[in-house]
């Protein structure tokens, strides 16, 4: 009777929103200069990637683009293990089927979502150049302590989440911000937003989080996605 | 019969006997068996979402697990979908209001309030149908390609507005305004196609066409006694009103074969194969405290079947649970009539007794608990139903 529909409106707001607040940011926020050390090297699970690259279209309108979001993808794997191999911590990436029971998979569903909510209200609540808000020793931004689940499934000591939601816009959609710049008005183009977090698996605490938001960077192919990853992966706890 | 045969041959048949059709006749489906959207497309870009979508239903905890129904429903779907039976998978999701859904990539969800309001096989073939109707018109990228087209018309109005002197500010503004209304939800002229394409849908399978316009009866029905009447539901937000669009499936149905006919109908079929989650529906259903609305649909199901008990005994319960002015009365004659009949569900007894209970009867209400652990020795609730019988001899 109806049709299920990805929100992109509520991307669009929020795009906005970064260009509201500012063209280029990253912000780091840190809890942790390092890893705890279970031996011989901290484990870090790469927790399935929620990644979209869209194009926006002369109106405005987000299509979903699978072939740039599969490149993107494949990117980012690629410097988390480049990562890994510099900074000697132990990865596991997420497996296609988690060798746990239905109820843990869509748990695993959840706190990609989760991530995502608390990812957003961080951003909105962040004052530049500031440690992750904390109350006292315990950390403000929390997964909750479900993600043991993780920790016990995989003998983890930390997850890694990655949420980046991309955008370009289409031909039409330039022309218009040409001609919108010629009237000395704005118009909204492609916009490049994400953040990472580093998870503390036995108490679901966000230890680390950076935050990208900005009207450049491409992710679509080699050279420019590379330097992305490393901004979104700037000051990587060691 | 070969689905797309039997299209184009309906397609010759009904615009001749129904004149009143709103497309003057039968609708084509927009694709052949086994579609694909075109790589790089803005189509699989959108297929590409619901992929995701399904990948996350399928583990679901809403799902609805009962492996003998599910085979049912997939098979009505097949029937009713033909040679695109293997496009589509049916998800049985539970919750309690009257929805159907179609992605454009083939995944279908049919909630549980959905299967509690159908009365029969031919009644939720008519959903179905009207669910493949949504996927063979392809109205999913379609409605994406209009948003698309609305914006971009709309930015380009805009642009033409501030050169003519609106100011750029006001052309900002109307172009997210329509990003925001293009909620992507059927617009109404293609719920007409789907209702229209599934009734042709149905009655080539050999369904009862007129169940399409009964299921529509029913809800309106339901909807009239809605207490809280500010409140409409999911689906009657973007369809057409209700009333037009009974009344046009009714008119459409008549020139079809097997118009009426109770043998295309397949209630007991139909009902035999919801046994085993029927009253996990009906729970459901009494949570969203919606009685009025509960009361015209189990007065309606009645109306189909006097003999329903499971009706009957939930029909009590919208009474004990509502609480009101003389409710307690109702409900206590309702429970007390089943209880009088041999195939009454154990729960009557419970449900006698927490009534009892209540008017501070509590003796009466000690021998109905007793009579439900009777039948019921190993309910889940059988520990606190002890301290009901206990607490009830004291008083």
């Amino acid at each position: 009777m109806r049709l299920v529909v990805p929100r992109l409106a509520a991307w669009a707001a929020f795009a906005a929103a970064i260009l509201v607040a500012g063209c280029s940011t990253t912000a780091t926020q840190s809890h942790v200069t390092e890893l705890r050390r279970a031996a011989p090297a901290p484990k870090i699970l790469l927790m399935p990637l929620d990644v979209e690259l869209m194009e926006l279209d002369m109106g405005g309108v987000l299509e979903p683009k699978p072939e740039w979001t599969a490149a993107a993808r494949g990117f980012i794997i690629e410097e988390v293990r480049a990562k890994k191999s510099r900074l000697g911590f132990r990865l596991e990436e997420f497996p296609e089927e988690f060798p746990g029971p239905p109820e843990e998979q869509e748990l695993v569903d959840q706190l990609v979502k989760v991530h995502a909510a608390v990812g957003r209200a961080m951003r909105q609540n962040r004052k530049l150049g500031q440690e992750l808000q904390s109350l006292g020793d315990k950390p403000l931004w929390s997964l909750g302590e479900e993600v043991r689940v993780l920790r016990s499934r995989t003998g983890a000591d930390y997850a890694l989440f990655v949420h980046v939601r991309d955008s370009y816009a289409s031909d039409g959609r330039k022309l218009v911000m040409i001609a919108g710049a010629a009237l000395r008005g704005v118009v909204m183009g492609g916009v490049q937003s994400g953040f990472v977090s580093l998870v503390d698996l036995q108490t679901g605490d966000i230890v680390w989080n950076n935050q990208l938001g900005r009207v450049t960077g491409d992710l679509r192919t080699r050279e420019p996605a590379m330097e992305t990853i490393r901004s979104l992966l700037k000051d990587f706890p060691a | 019969m070969n689905r797309r045969k039997f299209l184009s041959a309906a397609a010759c048949g009904c615009s001749a006997l129904v004149p009143g059709s709103l497309f003057g006749g039968s609708l084509q489906a927009r694709m052949s068996p086994g579609f694909r959207p075109e790589p790089a497309s803005d189509e699989n870009g959108l297929w590409d979402q619901f992929v995701k979508q399904e990948r996350e239903l399928k583990r679901s905890r809403f799902l609805i697990k009962d492996p003998e129904l599910n085979a049912y429903v997939a098979a009505i779907a097949c029937k009713v979908a033909g040679d695109f039976c293997h496009d589509l998978r049916v998800y049985l999701v539970r919750s309690p209001y009257f929805n159907a859904t179609m992605a454009p990539n083939g995944m279908m969800q049919v909630w549980s309030g959905c299967l509690l309001r159908c009365q029969s096989e031919a009644q939720l073939a008519a959903i179905l149908g009207h669910e493949v109707g949504h996927y063979l018109r392809r109205h999913g990228v379609e409605r994406f390609r209009d948003a698309q087209q609305k914006s971009a018309f709309s930015t380009l109005l805009g642009l033409g507005l501030s050169v003519a002197g609106g100011g750029i500010g006001r052309f900002a503004a109307l172009g997210d305004a329509f990003i925001l209304a293009s909620s992507f939800a059927f617009t109404r002229d293609q719920e007409r196609e789907a209702d229209t394409m599934g009734l042709d849908l149905c009655s080539g399978a050999g369904f009862d066409p007129e169940e399409a316009a009964n299921v529509w009866a029913h809800l309106i029905a339901e909807r009239n006694a809605r207490e809280n009447q500010g409140f409409r539901d999911l689906v009657f937000a973007t369809h057409p009103v209700e009333e037009e669009r009974e009344e046009t499936l009714r008119g459409l149905a008549k020139g079809m074969p097997g118009c009426g006919d109770p043998a295309r109908r397949g209630r007991d079929r139909y009902l035999h194969m919801l046994r085993r989650e029927r009253a996990s529906f009906f729970a459901d259903e009494l949570k969203l405290r919606d009685y009025g609305a509960s009361l015209a649909l189990f007065e309606r199901m009645l109306e189909t079947d006097k003999d329903d008990l499971e009706v009957a005994f939930n029909l009590g319960e919208v009474y004990r649970l509502r609480a009101r002015e003389g409710d307690d009365t109702k409900a206590l004659e309702s429970f007390q009539r089943l209880a009088g009949l041999p195939k009454a569900p154990a729960e009557t007894w419970r449900s006698l007794g927490l009534v009892r209970r209540a008017r501070g009867e509590g003796s009466e209400a000690a021998q109905a608990f007793a009579r439900y652990l009777e039948l019921k020795p190993k309910a889940d609730d059988a520990a606190i139903i002890r301290t009901y019988i206990d607490s009830g001899r004291t008083s």
